[in-house]
């Protein structure tokens, strides 16, 4: 996309992504031309909008309606895709924490929704164990989330923007279309990766914002009479949270060209690192207005943790990337000149 | 009641006395000549001047009565000065088998760490290079062998004197059990900590001599903020590392070891030597391992160059923590002395718990 | 971006020189090749310069006026990727030349089509020497003065930290010509075995003479060796700096990427060294992808300004952490297995990785105020 295009998108997308409404994001993005936009350079387009959801604190999901859509044409059912998605809760990433046990599904996850969402009655679409490790899906056609007592996580989450709600429940197998064969696990590979390299720029997007709030506060904030900023601590301290983050953002692009699990796990790393990483700066140099209520800070610390968790937080991921490379003694060579 | 932080008058005058001893006969070119085996005869024959090597047994057993609060406060000496010499290895020996040839050092003592391998082999043992006595773990015995070292040792960037040795070949002799031979791990950990902590201030000194010396743009590099805050760091891991080996040998010479002593991690109360000298081992590792890090970093190009010192002591941080094995592992073993796993009798008689590994 | 004729692509190219590399028996000798010392590896690397040289592969990517065969930068990157995948260690010389070459071809024309022919067969090594005792990163403050004497000039002091120093015929040098700070430096190019040269290995902590010290006591300079225009040195230094980021950040991925491959084929994997391990790979990854970003923008022929310096600081990062977890991994064997010397050396050599080419603290400060606009001191 051509830079001057890719500003007028964020411009728009930032519009979007922080207006107050009822309507759907997805209608919202359709008034925008998103199709038209996806179809001309889905990785820019996506990658913008995650990153602005995230420098925003946007409460708008982009994430599950993307990935149903996703699972929908992989397993070639377009009914899936106007479904919500359960994501697993555990902390690792390829272990689901639903599964299938004879004769009903046992739901255990949460749902990121339901800020204005997909419509509702399309049923919820959940990653599920099958038993002797397959990876299936199961789309519970009639039932929505209050059905299953969904139950909102802490309020104070909220301030980050994202409304996370845990689902604990169990389903006769008969009110369930279930996915099982290779396909199936074939598609949520695929979303999978969708989701960590969306969820990295998500991070990206946080860890900027955070960053340039901390340079600016830095710049004007005075003590012994002059700027803080112009302090070796500090400048150090921003400096390396900068330099982990534009690394990161190299990987997070690489991913977006290539749509490869592999690297998408990386940058999903690499950025939920960052991010965590950056805060920890960003909330040294704002000192103690850092920890008020009223500062913005806490509310991007909340949404980078909950972003980090999602799919798998960093330092499980680091683990992971780890034993692939020990069991296979390969270490990938990630982009080509 | 004070709180007294500082060395009783005792330590006070061993401190002076090695420090002074070593100043003048252990200066860093002594520490490279010595390289790479890692011994200096001449050294060991001057600590034999003043009956070192003997000073951890009592007095009626022809020693020089030192307790264990005195010897860490000479293992931190020796680690200052990176002296090359067994002395915290024929130290804990010593105590274990005080023959008079041992006792008087023209016979040098280590200990083996780890129990002999299926082939009776003791693997690579600190001082093994050099050491004319070895104790250590054969089977269900703790055993000494009194055979001739073979003056050399595998490469290693510590310039350590480490050596395989045989716990069969030799003049054998059986001291006693196995579980012998807990105190003297607990010992060499508690002394090499001190050494340890005897390297990181080292690092501190080097570093603080070099950076207030060293001018770029106009200034010396250590009215910089970025090098002022990483020194800063330095006192509080340096003393963490000493307070807990001079807990360790406090709770030592006061007989607090095993069952004796307190491990509650609910009060947070510890007094049981071994698990003080392990603690004391691995925050003086750490310790150690940091302070060089960033004083060699501190020297730009000349921390790489041999000329300066500051190299000497980075290399033995690395190598000396690393004689008993993965620093990981040995963090597991503390966890499972001071939080003991369900249906273990580790936390009970937490000396046991060092040598459980043996099986 | 300047294609080649015989290659559509860098890949293309490098896939070539893959299948020479792998099937021709000239190469076996580098293959896997453990250097036992500095010298030994320098003499045995030059041979394997001079056969890519002479098959034509490592002219691709210089142009054809001092001894290439056109081609951009990229070529030359993918020439270190496919030796590093193939495990040959990239000769010093090479690093020199993508620090080295550039410069004279911009700023010294006449010297590039008469001297760079050889420098790039690796018929003679030249070093570069910058630093001095007190003028380490603050470059500005060197002393090592150039006098007038008939048509040319003789140069006095002392440098420091010359990579392969003492086995090199010349070297580019910066040398006071005029006022103090860093406006009366001038870059010049040294016959370094002359009177008045006296060059001194020194001793590295891993035992090797990485460097060395250069005396220089009226060592003689012809006028036509000046690099650019007098008191031009100090903006010549800054353009040489972006390719030594660039490709060096590059060449050394390469390296982490192959050595975390080669020391897991010693030791025993273990879950508590597969953390750190992964975090290495993450941020050789993002080393990767940065630099290549940075060498396209070169072969682009773009101007890089103070982003480069985020460079350097991912090569520390990522040197840092990749050799940390190798330690790691490897356990004991690490400090005793006689056959992991060369990873030993490797390891303490990167503990330089935040000081050599200007010090973390430097580059976080450059990046601090430069790249991010934060207030200088005041």
């Amino acid at each position: 996309m051509e830079p001057e295009l890719l500003e007028m998108l964020r411009s728009s997308l930032t519009k979007v992504l922080t207006e107050r409404s009822s309507v759907a994001l997805d209608v919202r993005l359709a008034e925008l031309g998103w199709d038209d936009v996806v179809a001309d350079d889905a990785p820019s387009a996506l990658q913008a909008l995650f990153e602005i959801s995230g420098g925003t604190l946007s409460d708008a999901d982009p994430l599950s309606p993307l990935l149903a859509r996703s699972l929908a044409e992989s397993l070639g059912t377009p009914e899936l895709a106007a479904a919500s998605l359960v994501l697993p809760s555990s902390l690792h990433p390829d272990e689901l924490t639903s599964y299938v046990d004879g004769t009903s599904v046992v739901v255990s996850g949460v749902l990121l929704g339901p800020g204005p969402g997909p419509a509702a009655g399309s049923g919820l679409l959940v990653p599920v164990e099958c038993g002797e490790g397959r990876i299936g899906l199961a789309h519970l056609v009639g039932a929505t989330a209050a059905d299953l007592g969904a139950s909102h996580c802490a309020a104070v989450l909220e301030e980050s923007g994202q409304h996370p709600a845990r689902v604990e429940a169990v389903v006769a197998a008969t009110d369930a279309v279930i996915f099982d064969g290779p396909e199936a696990r074939a598609a949520w590979g695929t979303a999978v990766a969708l989701g960590r390299w969306t969820s990295a720029a998500e991070l990206i997007g946080i860890g900027t914002r955070v960053l340039a709030t901390a340079v600016a506060y830095a710049g004007e904030r005075k003590q012994y009479g002059r700027a803080i900023g112009s302090f070796q601590a500090l400048q150090h301290r921003i400096a390396s949270a900068h330099t982990l983050i534009v690394g990161a953002r190299h990987i997070v692009d690489e991913a977006a060209r290539r749509r490869d699990p592999w690297v998408a796990l990386v940058a999903k790393a690499a950025a939920g690192r960052a991010a965590e990483l950056t805060c920890t700066q960003a909330q040294q140099t704002y000192g103690a207005i850092g920890f008020t209520w009223e500062h913005e800070f806490h509310r991007y610390l909340r949404r980078s943790y909950l972003v980090d968790r999602r799919l798998g937080d960093w330092r499980t991921l680091e683990f992971e990337i780890g034993s692939r490379i020990q069991a296979t003694g390969r270490a990938p060579r990630i982009g080509v000149l | 009641m004070a709180l007294e932080f500082g060395l009783s008058p005792d330590q006070e005058s061993i401190s002076d006395l090695f420090s002074s001893f070593l100043a003048k006969e252990c200066p860093t070119e002594v520490v490279r000549e010595a390289e790479p085996l890692g011994h200096s005869p001449m050294l060991w024959t001057a600590l034999q001047g003043f009956d070192a090597p003997g000073m951890g047994l009592p007095v009626e057993a022809g020693g020089g009565g030192a307790a264990l609060a005195d010897l860490v406060v000479v293992a931190e000496a020796l680690g200052r000065a990176a002296a090359p010499v067994p002395l915290v290895e024929h130290l804990v020996a010593s105590r274990l088998h005080p023959e008079a040839a041992i006792v008087s050092g023209d016979l040098i003592a280590t200990i083996a760490l780890h129990p002999a391998d299926g082939s009776g082999l003791w693997r690579l043992a600190p001082a093994g290079a050099v050491a004319n006595v070895v104790i250590g773990i054969d089977g269900d015995e703790t055993v000494a062998v009194h055979a001739a070292p073979p003056g050399v040792a595998p490469a290693n960037h510590a310039c350590a004197p480490i050596a395989d040795r045989s716990a069969r070949l030799g003049d054998r002799v059986v001291l006693g059990p196995a579980s012998a031979f807990d105190r003297a791990l607990a010992e060499w950990r508690m002394l090499t900590a001190s050494a340890l902590v005897g390297v990181a201030t080292a690092a501190l000194d080097i570093g603080l001599a070099y950076v207030r010396e060293r001018e770029q743009f106009g200034r010396t590099i250590g009215s910089y903020q970025a090098i002022q805050h990483g020194l800063a760091d330095f006192p509080a891991l340096i003393d963490g590392a000493r307070f807990l080996a001079h807990k360790a040998a406090w709770a030592g010479d006061n007989g607090r070891v095993g069952a004796a002593g307190v491990i509650d991690m609910d009060e947070g109360e510890i007094t049981e030597h071994c698990a003080l000298a392990s603690m004391a081992f691995l925050q003086a590792g750490e310790a150690a391992a940091v302070c060089t890090d960033r004083s060699l970093h501190y020297h730009g190009g000349y921390g790489f160059s041999k000329e300066y010192d500051i190299q000497l002591y980075f290399r033995r941080a690395r190598g000396w923590a690393n004689i008993l094995g993965d620093p990981a592992r040995e963090r597991l073993r503390l966890a499972d002395m001071l939080w003991p796993p369900p249906g273990s009798t580790a936390g009970v008689g937490a000396g046991r718990a060092i040598t459980a590994g043996r099986a | 971006m300047i294609e080649h004729p015989a290659y559509p692509s860098p890949t293309a190219y490098a896939e070539a020189l893959s299948g020479f590399l792998g099937s021709d028996p000239r190469v076996a000798p580098y293959l896997g090749y453990r250097p036992h010392d500095f010298e030994g590896g320098a003499a045995h690397l030059s041979n394997l310069q001079r056969l890519l040289f002479d098959e034509g592969w490592s002219r691709l990517g210089w142009p054809t006026r001092c001894g290439g065969l056109d081609g951009d930068p990229r070529f030359r990157a993918a020439m270190f990727d496919a030796l590093w995948a193939h495990d040959i260690l990239i000769p010093e010389a090479f690093t020199t030349l993508e620090i080295l070459v550039p410069v004279l071809l911009v700023y010294a024309p006449h010297l590039a089509d008469a001297l760079l022919p050889s420098l790039l067969r690796g018929d003679e090594g030249w070093a570069q020497a910058f630093s001095e005792p007190d003028a380490g990163s603050d470059l500005a403050a060197l002393r090592t003065r150039m006098e007038p004497d008939g048509e040319g000039w003789r140069i006095t002091g002392q440098k420091v930290w010359s990579t392969y120093g003492h086995l090199a015929r010349r070297s580019v040098l910066l040398a006071r010509s005029g006022e103090p700070g860093h406006r009366g430096l001038t870059m010049v190019l040294l016959d370094l075995d002359q009177p008045g040269v006296d060059v001194r290995p020194i001793r590295a902590e891993d035992g090797e003479n990485h460097f060395s010290e250069i005396f220089l006591d009226g060592a003689y300079l012809p006028a036509d060796r000046v690099i650019g225009t007098l008191g031009q040195g100090w903006a010549i230094a800054m353009y040489m700096l972006q390719w030594e980021r660039g490709a060096w950040g590059w060449i050394q991925q390469g390296r982490f990427h192959n050595r975390i491959e080669r020391a897991l084929e010693h030791g025993v994997p273990s879950p508590a060294a597969a953390a750190e391990l992964g975090r290495a790979y993450a941020l050789t990854t993002a080393l990767r992808l940065r630099t290549r970003d940075t060498v396209n923008r070169l072969a682009a022929e773009e101007t890089l300004g103070p982003e480069v310096s985020i460079d350097k600081l991912l090569i520390v990062d990522a040197e840092l952490a990749t050799w940390d977890a190798i330690r790691h991994h490897l356990g004991a064997s690490f400090e005793l297995d006689d056959e992991l010397h060369w990873l030993r050396g490797e390891f303490f050599f990167s503990r330089a990785a935040p000081i050599y080419g200007g010090s973390q603290e430097i580059q976080r400060m450059l990046v601090a105020q430069r790249v991010l606009g934060m207030p200088r001191e005041s």
